[in-house]
Order: C-alpha cells, then sequence, then structure tokens
C-alpha cells in the first residue's frame, strides 16, 4: 500500500457513515480521524494535522460542511490541505466540475463526490488527492 | 409547486437521503469484504437497521405532518378526556424515563370538560412534548405536565429541568426538520419533526403553542385550546 501511514480526518456528523468510511480508509493502510461537528473539526484539524480532510458539506443538516470548507481555506496553515466534500445534494452547490473557473471560488475543495460512494472510487480519490498535494 | 413548496420538497429528499445513504453505505463495506470480523459485520449491519428504523419513522412523521389523514384513517373529532389521556401519555413514557433516571409527575384539574378533537392528535400532541422533555432531560430530571381549563380554553404545560433551547433556537423550534446546536449534540436521535406536528393539530384547533425556555435549566411547553371553535378541530 506505500502510503505511508497518511492521516484522513472525517468531518461528518453521521457516525454510522463515518465507521463505514473508516473501514475503507483503513483497508487501504490510512490512519483516521473523526470528528462530529464544525468546533470540534478545527480543533481535530490543529491537533491531528491530517493529510488531506473529508468534509460532510450537509453537516448539521444545513450545509455547515460548506462554510466549514470556506473557513478553513481561509486559514493560512490549512491553505494546501487537500479537501474531498461529500455530499447527499449537488443540486444544492449550483456546482458540478470542481477547480473550474469561478466555482473553486465558491465551494474551494479539490474533489467532489454524492454520498453514497462507493469503497473503491472513495479509495482512488483519496490516492489521487494525495498524490497530487505530494506532487 | 410554490417556492416553499419546493423548498420542503428539498428538505425531505436530503433528510431522507442522508441516513439512506449510510444505510448503503453500511452495507456495501460488509457486502464488499471492508469489514472482515463477524462481530464487526454485525454492527455495521445493526447501524444499517438503526438508521433503517429511524428512515420509516421519518416516513410516518411527514405522513402525520402532511395531515390529510392519520396513517390511512380519517380524522373524526369527539369528546375526549383530557385528564385521561394526560395520564395515558405518563405511562407509556414511564420506562424511557426511568431509564433515563427521570421523574414524571402530572397536575391535572378535576372536573374539566371533555376536548372536543381527534383522539388520535390528542394521544400524538402529548406525547410529542413529553418525548421531547424527557429525550433532553438528564439523569435525576424532572418532567411535570399540568392540565387545566379556564376561560373556555384547555391549557396543557409540559415543563422539564433538561438541556434548555439556545435563545436563537426558540422561534425556530416549531419549524419542520430544525434541531437546535445543542439538540444534536446532547442526542442524534431525531429529526426535527415532532414539534412541526404538534403545531400543525394546534392550528387545526385553533388553538396556541408557546415556549419558554432558559439554556441549561429546562424548558416549559404551554399549549391551549380553544373548548368550541367555529367548525371545530380539523373542519
Ligand atoms: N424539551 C425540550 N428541551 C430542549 N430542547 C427542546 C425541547 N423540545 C424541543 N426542543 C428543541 O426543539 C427542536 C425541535 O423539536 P422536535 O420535537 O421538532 O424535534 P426532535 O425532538 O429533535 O426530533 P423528532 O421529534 O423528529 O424526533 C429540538 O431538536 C430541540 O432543539
Ligand atoms: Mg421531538
Amino acid at each position: 500500500m506505500h502510503k505511508g501511514q497518511a492521516k484522513v480526518l472525517i468531518i461528518d456528523d453521521d457516525k454510522d457513515f463515518v465507521e463505514a468510511t473508516r473501514l475503507v480508509l483503513a483497508s487501504g493502510g490510512y490512519d483516521v480521524a473523526w470528528a462530529g461537528g464544525t468546533e470540534e473539526g478545527m480543533r481535530r484539524l490543529e491537533q491531528e494535522k491530517p493529510d488531506l480532510l473529508i468534509l460532510d458539506m450537509m453537516m448539521e443538516g444545513k450545509g455547515a460542511g460548506f462554510v466549514l470548507s470556506r473557513r478553513i481555506r481561509k486559514d493560512a496553515r490549512f491553505k494546501s490541505l487537500p479537501i474531498l466534500m461529500l455530499t447527499g445534494m449537488r443540486e444544492q452547490t449550483g456546482f458540478s466540475f470542481p477547480g473550474k473557473d469561478k466555482d473553486s471560488q465558491f465551494l474551494p475543495v479539490d474533489d467532489f463526490a454524492e454520498k453514497p460512494i462507493k469503497p473503491q472510487d472513495l479509495l482512488a480519490r483519496v490516492g489521487k488527492l494525495l498524490e497530487k498535494a505530494r506532487a | 409547486m410554490t417556492a416553499r413548496e419546493t423548498a420542503f420538497v428539498r428538505e425531505v429528499s436530503h433528510a431522507l437521503r442522508s441516513p439512506l445513504a449510510t444505510v448503503e453505505s453500511c452495507l456495501q463495506v460488509v457486502l464488499d469484504g471492508y469489514a472482515p470480523a463477524p462481530e464487526k459485520q454485525r454492527e455495521m449491519l445493526e447501524r444499517a437497521q438503526r438508521k433503517a428504523t429511524a428512515l420509516l419513522r421519518m416516513v410516518k412523521d411527514l405522513q402525520d405532518l402532511s395531515g390529510m389523514e392519520n396513517r390511512g384513517r380519517s380524522r373524526r373529532k369527539s369528546a375526549l378526556d383530557l385528564g385521561a389521556a394526560v395520564g395515558k401519555t405518563l405511562e407509556s413514557f414511564r420506562a424511557k424515563a426511568a431509564e433515563i433516571g427521570v421523574t414524571l409527575e402530572s397536575d391535572v384539574q378535576e372536573g374539566m370538560p371533555p376536548i372536543r378533537m381527534d383522539a388520535y392528535d390528542l394521544e400524538t400532541l402529548l406525547a410529542r412534548i413529553v418525548d421531547n422533555a424527557v429525550k433532553y432531560s438528564r439523569p435525576g430530571g424532572l418532567v411535570r405536565i399540568g392540565a387545566s381549563f379556564s376561560r373556555g380554553e384547555h391549557q396543557i404545560v409540559v415543563a422539564d429541568t433538561g438541556i434548555g433551547i439556545e435563545p436563537e433556537a426558540l422561534k425556530k423550534v416549531f419549524e419542520e426538520f430544525f434541531r437546535s446546536e445543542g439538540a444534536r449534540a446532547f442526542t442524534d436521535e431525531g429529526a426535527g419533526l415532532g414539534l412541526s406536528i404538534v403545531r400543525r393539530i394546534v392550528d387545526d384547533c385553533g388553538g396556541g403553542i408557546d415556549v419558554e425556555s432558559q439554556l441549561g435549566e429546562g424548558s416549559l411547553f404551554r399549549v391551549h385550546l380553544p373548548e368550541q371553535v367555529q367548525g371545530g378541530c380539523h373542519a
């Protein structure tokens, strides 16, 4: 696996979804940390210094993950932290192609996927984002 | 659809979709072999099952909220004994309250006139308010239910010594799917539909509901239902 034990932080308020995701990531040799909300998420980011962040956009039922992604990007310490945003509803962002033109300003994440995400797809995306970050 | 209806449908589909995605993910990791240990597989299946149960409950609540009918039964008002209904509600919450270590008390005025409304609606109204009072209580807490009649109105008061409600959340608690930050941190049990159903019932009866709360100290919900409205409840 040669991931060098990269650390992934998941910020999501659904602990069952987190556990399913954790199992998949653990199978890929990743070290996984978890936070269930915005403030705990910020604390964990500082403590754990993850290599990648998986963020639930609709957290707390009202897009708290969306707000948090902007806050994280504004923070100099996390400028280059790769973020994979998961959502239950693409339509709510009016957003479809991450990293392209003005949308990347609107939703400042590196990749974007709908829930549920297939285990293989999750591992592939995480691997790619980490590779890109290392390059 | 009106803008409000569109917004509601969007909210409903998100509220259903998110736990469904979790059910799917929990099953997928078992089927794809990401949970090799049998105990872990069982745990993931149980997580999926709990989510499915919550989803079913949410759908039933949405049916109640739609107000067209009560789970297939049409509503009919009849003369009901409010004191007896309170007693029945308390009984149904005894076990849950005992489990948390919460004391239930009631204070029912004698000789109240009967209340005219649909029996299932009255049961639902009481149960959803008391459910919250118990659910948002800590061990050692106290929940009191009062029922009285004065000046042509029945009054129901449910007071608890639980976690309370943030001042900025007070005016939102009757909105569909609203759950305060404190409530979310306290328990992930709930969809934020109970009080919307209560408000729908109270509105149908031409009554009113209000709430007072002190964060960290407790909450008090007060319902008043006029004895006779033109056309009665649920015209
Ligand atoms: N007795 C109470 N103490 C503290 N907070 C309360 C109380 N009753 C209601 N609330 C607040 O109002 C919100 C809405 O209540 P409501 O009953 O509609 O939803 P819920 O209990 O969270 O979920 P559901 O009723 O669908 O299971 C709650 O999430 C909580 O924030
Ligand atoms: Mg409730």
